[in-house]
């Protein structure tokens, strides 16, 4: 038997990436629209901001919000509405940056324990377990205080605060697929370890990856956030909704609560559809 | 129960190892870490190395800090030229206070809104799902923002900075840190208190019970959320150990002097002494809540041994 042949043998791939609209339902599919607007927003930033989010104008700062200034000023007379906008980019890159590193050192980590068992296995556990032990701003704050602060430590922080969930579920799932007569009947034929888990496990496991994944990508954004409002994540003057939050307090005491309340608007719908999405694959996937 | 102890002492001393050791991963010379690149005389920067113990191999360094840290002794700061344990103690209170202020609303609200929501369907359940999804998508510090917006700037009844001082006071001002903290675990433990007596209610011994006559209160007392208790356990133990972390954020939102925000101002003057010390405790802190959790299986759910054995 060829490996295609033997490849029909396998349980049917569960194709959510390609066909998820109509068992998404309409949270998921509203949480999707809403994922690809935000990238849209963030990959088109420069063209759909009205006015240079970092020109300064210090005759008006706090303007109240107008058809010139949709949302005002802040203190230095900066456009929010602007900044909004532009900010989506860091905001969205961060946690963008700390999924991709999970999935890439994650996975492959799930699957070498999935597939030796044994000693691997018991070791990448313990290691994971350790891991855990760390809450992961905690943990970030650690890196932070010694590699200095700024998105790049964070990003690398996070990812590894972050990356024992996935690979703890992804390691589960890689288990039961390996258990599978399919794969026996592979490695009977005599083909790689590496080759069975890219061209059969990975394709098998890719919705439940991608759906942690976008769960995840709430939660870092979360992290991310609190660590940029903290003073230890991506650094002002760069527009970022988790720095905005913390520059506008001060103005929000004094009654301008524009800048904060429409940042944290921000987050919280870009965190909703992201682990909204995420929870919708993992039920559908069931 | 001993094997969990062991765990406990193991995932300790492997979390420590990491925290004590991380400042030997920075770039630089360890000395640098410590002084934080200040310049400083030959003399002072031997003190410093002799007082720091540099002058002894790594392992052993590690080791007096451990031994030292057990016994509250967390050496000296950097910044303040004083003994950690006495800058640390006085903010520990708030910082307690605080989490134990936050896992109380939690456990409270969080199960009452899930247990509401379950066994009353329609319109209430459905407004209850969705403000508990959305909520458990809001971040500590947007909650901080939006209730300092409407209790402090709108209405005038809190106040916005400061811990304050008596039970009164400290009530007053760590209400809104609190319920900032508490948000999104809130909306969590609601959401799992629903799906798992939800669970329940499908069962067939719930039938059987209320068939039997049994009065609904019993029902929804004895045989709902006596069986419920082990998943509401779970998620409510994760998220209050997960306050631990949260207070960190949420301390500087408010301008409180706890821990969490020592932390940072800590991480921000490179007083590393300082940064180890409360990492160590409040990471500490975690893991002991995680074991109490995994401890109260036992003692929800007969069926559980204290031995465990099972991977969690």
């Amino acid at each position: 038997m060829s490996e295609a042949v033997l490849a029909q043998t396998q349980p049917a791939r569960r194709r959510t990436i390609g066909f998820p609209v109509a068992r998404l339902g309409w949270v998921g599919m509203a949480s999707a629209v809403v994922i690809v607007l935000l990238a849209l927003m963030a990959v088109f930033a420069p063209l759909i901001a009205p006015m240079d989010p970092n020109a300064i104008d210090l005759l008006h700062p706090f303007a109240p919000p107008t058809s010139q200034h949709l949302l005002g000023t802040d203190d230095t007379g900066r456009d929010i509405f602007s900044r909004l906008i532009i900010g989506s980019r860091t905001s969205l890159l961060g946690p963008l940056l700390v999924v991709l590193l999970e999935v890439l050192v994650g996975v492959p980590i799930a699957l070498a324990a999935a597939w030796r068992g044994g000693f691997v296995d018991g070791l990448i556990s313990r290691v994971l377990d350790v891991l855990f032990a760390f809450p992961g701003i905690l943990l970030a704050i650690l890196v932070i205080s010694l590699f200095g602060a700024g998105l790049k430590s964070a990003v690398v922080a996070l990812a590894i605060a972050h990356m024992p969930y996935l690979a703890r579920i992804t390691r589960g799932a890689a288990l039961r697929e390996r258990r599978m007569p399919y794969v026996e009947a592979l490695e009977v034929q005599g083909f790689s370890a590496f080759r069975i888990s890219a061209r059969h496990l990975v394709p098998n496991l890719l919705p439940l990856i991608v759906a942690q994944a976008s769960v995840s990508f709430g939660y870092v954004m979360i992290d991310l956030a609190g660590l940029s409002y903290l003073g230890l994540g991506v650094q002002p003057p760069t527009a970022d909704w988790g720095v905005m939050i913390s520059a506008g307090q001060q103005a929000l005491l004094g009654g301008h609560p524009q800048q904060s309340l429409s940042a944290g608007a921000m987050i919280v719908i870009a965190v909703c559809a992201f682990t909204l999405f995420g929870e919708r694959l993992i039920d559908q996937d069931r | 129960m001993a094997r969990r102890l062991a765990a406990l002492a193991a995932t300790l001393l492997a979390t420590s190892f990491i925290i004590y050791g991380a400042v030997y991963l920075a770039p630089g010379s360890p000395l640098t870490a410590v002084t934080g690149g200040r310049p400083l005389p030959p003399a002072t920067l031997h003190a410093i190395s002799h007082e720091y113990g540099f002058d002894k191999p790594f392992i052993v360094r590690y080791w007096d800090w451990l031994t030292g840290a057990i016994h509250g002794d967390f050496g000296r700061s950097v910044v303040f030229r004083q003994d950690v344990s006495s800058l640390i103690t006085p903010r520990i209170g708030t910082t307690v206070f605080l989490i134990a202020y936050a896992a109380l609303l939690i456990l409270l609200i969080g199960v009452a809104l899930g247990l509401v929501s379950a066994l009353r369907k329609g319109h209430l359940d459905t407004a209850i799902l969705t403000v508990t999804s959305v909520g458990t998508a809001v971040p500590a510090i947007v909650a901080a923002i939006v209730l300092i917006w409407i209790f402090t700037l709108q209405l005038g009844w809190l106040p916005a900075l400061g811990s304050g001082s008596g039970l009164a006071g400290q009530l007053r001002h760590l209400t809104m840190p609190a319920i900032a903290l508490a948000l999104a675990g809130t909306a969590y433990v609601a959401r799992l208190t629903r799906a798992a007596a939800n669970e329940e209610l499908r069962r067939e011994h719930v039938a059987t019970a209320r068939s039997r006559g049994i009065p609904e209160r019993y029902v929804v007392q004895r045989h709902v959320l006596r069986n419920a208790l082990v998943p509401i356990t779970t998620a409510a133990g994760l998220t209050i150990a997960g306050l631990i972390a949260g207070t960190v954020v949420v301390e500087n939102a408010f301008a409180l002097n706890g821990l969490g925000s020592f932390l940072v101002q800590a991480v921000g003057q490179k007083d590393v002494p300082v940064v180890q010390a409360i990492c160590l405790i409040l990471v500490t802190a975690f893991i002991v809540v995680n074991t109490v959790v995994d401890l109260l299986y036992a003692v929800i759910d007969p069926r559980i041994g204290f031995g465990g054995g099972d991977d969690r």
